[in-house]
């Protein structure tokens, strides 16, 4: 069942990220849905799902758009085995916790994404400026959706007798 | 522990390494057989979200019915006016293109795609559309909507094409002003911070002289985009740094932003 959980949360994660219209006033930021399913297995799951949460999530990631194979898998891993690694040193339960682990993974993925693209020489025409107003749009919206998505994936849980045990 | 440590941190690398290192052909056969099995599922978020919008868009307006519906009886009457003009023109046109021997032009043979999904990460300007498996499909492709040009098909897979927009920087098409010998560049320049599109001209000669309102078309010299196709209408020249051309702010026809059906320009005799 949390393997099933797992595949039709980043599934739908996926799916509405690409439907939903990007922020045009903050660098056509788009909301972080599947980066904050990687962070909720993050906090709650060992690392085996960890894992396998990231790759998932940045498989479709890659695969649902013109960005290279690999680049969202290694960001999303990053991202998801540095804050497993520290979740005992912070509020794990706590709205204020998942707002800033939103908030900082957000920023990362997104100077991650920038530098691999400009290096790369897979996108044109990046200015700064552009990657700073993304960053903060990524971060807003996930100031926003992290927690959510956390309160909702913990009503599915509950309601489904997931959530005996949190690692 | 340390041992069984060691293994899931190798087997992390590989997957990472393996992930980065593709070949081009895996890496598009893997993107395009995931694009395909989705499809159905992008779909059927996508055709709620319209409804959703839709129904949101209809309580908004609720107050304004009798207004809405007295403009649309004049836009009616309008076009009516319209339509009995441009007939009027056809068969005058059908006289004239006789009487010169012209071969008259066939239609252009379009293939109707739904609107799926956006890019998923923001970084580009990109759509998906769904399409019912024509062989004829292939990247480089002019995409229109009824308004005019859209974009061109970057990535084509069994059901499913990528369109790279107009507002893209990435996307170039070769453009001239309708009834004025000035070619040059349409380069997209992404979106403004209130969400308008910004295009580009460049490359204009500078002893034409352009105004607001007129007409770009895609001159067709790129090899890429058939001529002819409605692009936009300037919106403010300058001259560039050098002072040896102009350059223009064009507004595109199209609404890149409000999206549902678009037409792929596929490949003809007359269209290219």
């Amino acid at each position: 069942m949390k393997q099933l959980l797992l595949w039709v949360t980043l599934l739908s994660c996926a799916m509405l990220q690409a439907v939903i219209p990007a922020w045009a006033a903050l660098g056509q930021a788009k909301a972080p849905l599947l980066l904050a399913g990687v962070l909720y297995f993050a906090l709650t799951r060992d690392e085996l799902y960890v894992v396998e949460s990231a790759v998932l999530a940045g498989l479709l990631q890659d695969s649902l758009g013109p960005i290279p194979h690999g680049a969202s898998v290694f960001c999303f891993l990053s991202i998801g085995l540095l804050v497993h690694h520290y979740r005992e040193r912070v509020f794990a339960e706590h709205w204020f916790t998942h707002m800033m682990l939103g908030f900082a993974a957000s920023v990362f993925s997104t100077l991650f994404m920038a530098l691999l693209l400009l290096s790369t020489g897979q996108r044109e025409g990046i200015s700064f400026g552009f990657v700073l107003s993304k960053a903060l749009g990524m971060s807003i919206l996930s100031l926003l959706c992290v927690p959510l998505l956390f309160r909702l994936l913990q009503a599915l849980e509950h309601s489904l007798g997931l959530e005996a045990r949190r690692i | 522990m340390r041992r069984r440590s060691w293994t899931f941190w190798l087997c992390i690398g590989a997957v990472i390494l393996i992930a980065f290192n593709l070949p081009a052909p895996v890496s598009r056969g893997l993107k395009n057989g995931s694009r395909d099995v989705l499809a159905p599922l992008q779909s059927l978020i996508s055709s709620y979200t319209i409804r959703f919008k839709n129904a949101g868009e209809a309580i908004r307006g609720w107050g304004d019915l009798p207004a809405e519906k007295q403009r649309l009886e004049e836009e009616l009457l309008l076009l009516q006016l319209q339509q009995q003009e441009m007939e009027e023109l056809r068969r005058e046109n059908l006289q004239l293109r006789r009487q010169l021997e012209f071969q008259s032009r066939s239609q252009r043979d379009l293939l109707a795609g739904e609107v799926l999904a956006r890019d998923i990460s923001g970084w580009w300007q990109t759509l998906r559309i769904q399409h019912k498996g024509s062989p004829r499909l292939r990247p480089d492709q002019a995409v229109i909507s009824s308004d005019g040009l859209v974009g061109k098909l970057t990535e084509v897979s069994g059901r499913t094409a990528d369109v790279l927009l107009l507002s893209d920087p990435g996307c170039r098409v070769a453009v001239q002003i309708e009834g004025k010998s000035a070619f040059g560049i349409l380069q997209g320049q992404g979106l403004a911070w209130n969400g308008r599109v910004l295009c580009r001209m460049e490359l204009i000669n500078k002893l034409v002289k352009l105004e607001r309102g007129d007409v770009v078309r895609s001159s067709g010299l790129g090899g890429i985009f058939p001529p002819g196709l409605k692009v936009g209408e300037v919106e403010s020249v300058s001259m560039d740094e050098n002072g040896l051309h102009q350059s223009a702010i064009i507004r595109p026809s199209a609404d890149l932003g409000n999206l549902e059906v678009l037409f792929v320009v596929l490949d003809g005799e007359d269209s290219l």
